[in-house]
């Protein structure tokens, strides 16, 4: 009751007061009341001899400019007639001496890369100026390149990849942990004990052996033969399929690593593969080493430092010279392999003792690993690719090869983890589950990577700069062209929302099969842009609607829950596998082997 | 028209999940099982279909891409078309932003109406649950006696090997 | 029955929580009456978000002239704090969405909040597009309706448009995703509750939520299919923020590298402001066991890493600007280190790359002290990164001659205050009146980690 009375007096004496103060200040009519939403009916502008604070001298109207010409004040005498205009040619001096060549040069770059594209090239008598729609020189999305505006080199071509990267598959079919066997025990502790996965024991049958090595044959002799008869088109080949086999192992090192470092378990039982993935990184750095060493001609700047026109100076010299070039090569590659090999070896050691401090070990050299990739492989593609056109940059480049090398090389490990699984189904202990998630990673990575071309393309499309269009301008016209959508076509079609989910989800899916013709097109597809002329499969794996954990008892693949063998995790993965969340999946297993599957 | 109904009310996830297989595996029908939280494994062992709401979401972000692609394109080539730093009519990269928002817009709210509607959970609706605590910590297994053969005291026994806490029989009046 | 603990996976809920416990942890705080504590930071919020009310209003009423933007300083706090905003909800969609999508469990205990957090952020995000516009009266121009000006439609091609459309379908999608993982929460609130007003306004809110399994597994399926969205969702957000500056050609904005990079910015500062208010809610609250080191850890990890991305972007940027020998981008990256923002710049480098690494440590990561301090520092550099992208890329451009500086206003500051003072005004009235812990989850994931034997077959 008291504190409403106190309110009360309070408030009245605030408004007395409000009120007393408002009668002090009588309001003033020559000032202009707040105005609210004023829709720029009066503009609140200074009148010209209206006091202005704004200005040194408190005036509104400021002296002209030393210099200043006066309307209408004409300084050369001449009238707009085509006639004084010939005598104003001949009469008149340029004050400025003639510029020397180079300065024509820059000048003419200057105009190409800045002005062209809304003046034309026909102003500087280059080209035919292009009348477009009644719309003289207006700029449309796909510039035609002046001579300044660099392009790829255009003698890069598709080459079979698949065969190289099967054939680097071939040469590493195996090398693993010895074999033990199971004793036909069920339970979790059992399976979580014994399960490891034997890769002595899966061998490449002669049958696929044998025409793989004469793959490899053939592409050997291919090589020596075009490096006599065409090199220019063999050596950016070797490049182009050097730097995707490090790709795909780079991708292997890269799954370890992250798998370590967020403490994922579901990938321990098959973390073999990406592990043998990764060794062949020796293979693509001596690829890489003979285009780099060999015919280092390949990159324009080698030998010049001057590329259509103007020479570099400055930062980009010393960084495109081929010494300082190789040493950086040679570093990239030697890190990368010191860090693949630690890590392997250290997992490989687990095998032996199940020390949980091998573990930790990994998760340290693979938070070191992630660093020193993220920055390698940005310079490393920049180097080995982006250098291709001197000219031209791109600050997502180094996102963009990382992009498409890991879903490659995602898509090869599914590949070979059906592959392995079809070879050796009694040793490889991995479920449906597995297959899921490697599916959507799969297709998570496979949104990222067209997201990123999108970026990178909208970008340069938006603002329609030569310096920057010149990447895209090949590959969009002419024949490139026709291949680009059927090579996007698989990563756009992904965007629509619970696609995959519009399998009925209750019908079994055999997820090996639709695996395998999506990650085939993955693989395939190369690294970095050119367009391989496959289709994409419309098929995925499990949808973004499917509940991971509700499709056990359907779907089992018969090959997948024999009795589990040997393999690549330690003691304490084994606990990994106990203490796993995902307890459906365990469900499956412990039930097939309930079932007494003939030995 | 009325049934009876068994209810049976557990204290842990586990005991609701075995006794429903059991159930199942017995061949009761089942009405409902109620619980405090979503339980792994719980839809399968009452063989509950999948939802067809992935389709739906699917659907209304095809519906809704198509027709925000179309009314771009109708509204910058056919209606009037603005030079704009000089982009070419049909400017697909940069029709795309807005699309993939309309798409994702439409998807998400047309799946959450499809779920109220469906599961029908209308604002205000009195909630009727059958115990006290099934949103605090109570699992509830509803049955359903189908025919004559039902037996109460099989059930009964099935329900004490799972630690019910509860059980009930009820007549429910259906209309 | 045997309970094993796993080696190396900790569970997840500490001390042993029963179902019943979990429930009245995080409904008492909701029943009770508000402490002292409560209203002292309430209040105070309430006064900064009243005095940037006044500062807006003031600023609405007589124009952008009273921000200290000039012709080629355009944008400078508006834009800023705009992207700000919208960077700090990002974490809260990685949590509930992305997390929910790679299963991480130990997100159950932060999601709620967190999705709050996102709300509340993209609220005050959004404040900005519309008070730095000349006429927000008209602001639904914005939008594509039939009209009598032509019909004049919208400039789809424009990145102001995109930002549009990504907002309001960024605000409506955590909307109803944080809805809908409320209404099971709301449900227990409401048969926890006597009779009263706030009976009735969780029952009506919880739509009749009965329990049972058949609408829970929609309901699962739902969230699964509302993750899945959310996640390219937020991803293309702060990508289209970004273009906002790509699409134009001044050096410094017109870059590639600006999606991603801003994307791994947005959620290096959501979580950071995440963690900060975490580490409160769980003192103030008593949510130790709930949100417990573990989750700290974890958060602290995300934000270690994408300082790393954010540091590799800055450097990227750095190197191409030097690589291109462009003679206008090699400028904007002397300017920026050397120039009169200079020291925004450094700030931003010591805020972002530097001192966030210190978190790789695990001991600082387990004192819960450094870890608050850090994320403050996070939060400040943040800021200072979009406000330096911004400013200096558009005080000194191509022609010299159009150079100038910029100082902000009063008016300027009070608003970005008052930004702040709504935020935290609407989560601590979250935090009073609705579970801050995702009820229905946590008690789900309560087994984690505690595995009994024999227990599925």
């Amino acid at each position: 009751m008291k504190s409403r009375v106190l309110l009360n007096t309070f408030l009245l004496v605030v408004f007395i007061v409000s009120v007393k103060l408002n009668w002090l200040r009588p309001p003033d009519p020559g000032r202009r009341n707040i105005e609210y939403f004023p829709n720029m009916a009066h503009s609140a502008r200074y009148a010209a001899f209206s006091p202005n604070p704004e200005f040194p001298d408190g005036k509104t109207l400021q002296q002209p400019e030393p210099g200043a010409i006066p309307r209408g004040y004409r300084p050369v005498h001449y009238k707009p007639t085509p006639e004084d205009a010939l005598r104003a040619g001949e009469e008149l001096q340029n004050p400025f001496a003639a510029a020397p060549a180079r300065h024509l040069d820059r000048g003419t770059f200057v105009f190409t890369n800045f002005c062209q594209a809304c003046h034309g090239a026909g102003v500087v008598g280059g080209s035919e100026g292009r009348e477009d729609e009644g719309r003289p020189n207006v700029p449309r999305a796909h510039v035609r390149a002046g001579q300044y505006a660099l392009l790829r080199n255009a003698t890069l071509t598709g080459g079979p990849l698949e065969r190289d990267s099967l054939r680097a598959l071939a040469a590493r079919a195996g090398g693993g942990a010895s074999p033990n066997t199971l004793s036909g025990a069920t339970g979790i502790d059992t399976l979580a004990r014994r399960a490891t996965m034997s890769a002595e024991n899966v061998k490449l049958p002669e049958g696929v052996a044998r025409p793989l090595k004469v793959l490899i044959a053939v592409g050997g002799v291919t090589f020596l033969a075009g490096v006599f008869q065409a090199p220019q088109r063999v050596w950016p080949d070797l490049l182009m399929a050097s730097f995707f086999l490090l790709g795909l192992s780079l991708a292997g090192t890269f799954f370890v690593a992250l798998q370590y470092i967020t403490g994922a378990g579901w990938s321990v039982a098959f973390r073999r593969i990406p592990e043998a993935m990764a060794a062949l990184l020796p293979m693509g750095a001596v690829g890489l080493g003979v285009v780099l060493l060999l015919h280092p001609r390949l990159y324009p700047w080698v030998g010049t430092s001057a590329v259509g026109g103007e020479p570099f100076r400055g930062f980009k010299q010393v960084w495109l010279s081929l010494p300082f070039f190789l040493a950086r090569s040679a570093i990239y590659l030697a890190s990368w392999i010191a860090f693949t090999l630690a890590i392997v070896r250290t997992s490989r050691r687990q095998d032996q003792d199940g020390d949980p401090s091998h573990t930790h070990r990994n998760v340290r050299l693979s938070a070191g690993f992630l660093v020193v990739f993220g920055v390698t492989f940005t310079l490393a593609s920049f180097d080995w690719i982006m250098s291709l056109e001197p000219r031209w940059y791109s600050t997502i480049f180094g996102i963009y090869n990382f992009a498409g090398m890991f879903l490659g090389g995602l898509a090869a490990l599914i590949l070979l983890l059906i592959w392995v699984q079809r070879l050796a189904p009694a040793q490889v202990v991995v479920t449906d589950g597995h297959l899921h998630d490697l599916g959507k990673l799969l297709f998570a990575f496979s949104t990222f990577w067209a997201y990123i071309w999108f970026c990178q393309y909208m970008l340069i499309w938006y603002a329609n700069i030569p310096e920057e269009t010149s990447y895209f301008v090949q590959q969009v016209h002419g024949a490139w062209g026709a291949a680009l959508p059927p090579q996007l076509a698989p990563e756009l079609g992904r965007a629509l929302p619970g696609a995959p989910a519009a399998k009925d989800p209750a019908e079994p899916q055999r997820d090996g099969e639709s695996h395998d013709r999506d990650s085939g097109w993955k693989v395939a597809r190369p690294v970095f842009d050119d367009p391989a002329a496959l289709c994409g499969a419309q098929t995925g794996p499990g949808g973004l609607g499917d509940r991971p954990d509700g499709r056990g008892d359907r779907a089992v693949r018969p090959p997948a829950f024999r009795r589990p063998a040997q393999g690549a995790t330690g003691p304490l993965e084994r606990s990994l596998l106990r203490g796993k969340p995902s307890l459906p999946h365990m469900i499956q297993l412990i039930g097939c082997l309930k079932r007494g599957l003939p030995d | 028209m009325s049934r009876r109904l068994f209810l049976a009310a557990f204290e842990r996830e586990e005991d609701a999940l075995g006794a429903t297989q059991a159930s199942r595996e017995y061949g009761f029908r089942i009405v409902d099982v109620y619980a405090p939280y979503a339980v792994h494994g719980m839809e399968r062992a009452m063989r509950l279909q999948p939802s067809r709401l992935p389709w739906v979401c699917f659907l209304l972000g095809l519906i809704g891409a198509t027709f925000k692609v179309w009314f771009e394109y109708w509204t910058t080539w056919i209606d009037w078309p603005l030079n704009v730093g000089s982009k070419p009519w049909d400017s697909l990269p940069a029709f795309v932003p807005v699309t993939f928002e309309v798409m994702v817009l439409l998807a998400g709210v047309s799946t959450v109406f499809a779920f109220f509607l469906v599961c029908r959970l209308i604002p205000g609706k009195k909630p009727t649950l059958p115990i006290a605590g099934i949103t605090d910590n109570r699992f509830l297994l509803v049955l359903e006696e189908t025919d004559a053969a039902f037996d109460p005291h099989r059930v009964r026994r099935l329900f004490e090997e799972f630690n019910a806490v509860q059980v009930e029989e009820r007549v429910e009046e259906t209309r | 029955m045997a309970v094993i603990y796993s080696v190396l996976r900790q569970p997840l809920i500490e001390g042993d929580k029963s179902l019943a416990q979990v429930t009245e942890d995080v409904c008492s705080a909701v029943a009770s009456r508000p402490t002292r504590m409560w209203w002292t930071a309430f209040l105070t919020a309430f006064t900064v978000l009243l005095m940037g009310t006044a500062a807006v209003s003031y600023q609405l009423a007589t124009g952008i002239g009273t921000w200290g933007l000039n012709k080629t300083v355009g944008w400078a706090f508006d834009i800023t704090n705009f992207v700000f905003w919208i960077g700090i909800g990002h974490a809260g969609t990685l949590i509930s969405a992305i997390l929910f999508l790679l299963r991480q469990k130990w997100r159950t205990s932060v999601n709620r909040s967190a999705e709050a957090m996102t709300l509340f952020a993209v609220m005050c995000a959004g404040l900005f597009p519309v008070i730095h516009m000349g006429r927000p009266w008209l602001a639904h121009w914005m939008f594509p309706y039939p009209n009598t000006r032509g019909t004049l439609w919208i400039n789809f091609r424009s990145p102001l448009v995109w930002d549009a459309f990504a907002i309001f379908t960024y605000f409506t999608i955590s909307l109803t995703f944080w809805y809908v993982g409320l209404i099971p929460d709301l449900a227990t609130l409401r048969d926890l509750c006597q009779s009263g007003l706030r009976r009735w306004l969780y029952g009506f809110f919880s739509l009749g939520w009965d329990g049972s399994y058949r609408t829970w597994q929609r309901y699962e399926t739902v969230c699964t299919l509302l993750a899945g969205l959310a996640t390219p969702l937020v991803v293309s957000v702060h990508t289209i923020v970004s273009w906002d500056f790509a699409t134009a050609i001044i050096p410094g904005w017109h870059t590639t590298i600006f999606p991603p990079y801003f994307v791994a910015g947005a959620i290096f500062s959501g979580m950071a402001m995440v963690l900060t208010l975490m580490i409160i809610v769980r003192k103030v609250m008593r949510l130790e066991k709930y949100i417990t080191p573990r989750h700290v850890d974890a958060m602290c990890k995300i934000v270690a890493a994408t300082s790393g991305m954010v540091g590799l972007a800055y450097a990227t940027e750095f190197f191409t600007a030097v690589y291109s020998r462009n003679p206008y981008e090699e400028f904007v990256f002397l300017n920026r280190a050397l120039g009169p923002l200079a020291w925004g710049y450094w700030i931003m480098v010591t805020c972002n790359v530097l001192i966030p690494h210190l978190l790789w440590l695990k001991k600082l990561r387990a004192n819960l002290a450094v870890v608050f301090a850090i994320s403050i520092f996070v939060d400040i550099g943040m800021w200072f990164e979009r406000f330096i992208i911004i400013v200096t890329s558009l005080e000194r451009d191509f022609l010299p001659s159009s150079w100038a500086g910029y100082a902000p206003t009063a008016i300027e500051v009070a608003t970005l205050v008052g930004s702040v003072g709504l935020f935290f005004t609407c989560f601590l009235l979250f935090c009073r009146f609705l579970p801050v812990i995702a009820i229905a989850e946590v008690k789900g994931v309560l087994s984690y980690g505690k595995n009994t034997q024999g227990v599925h077959s």
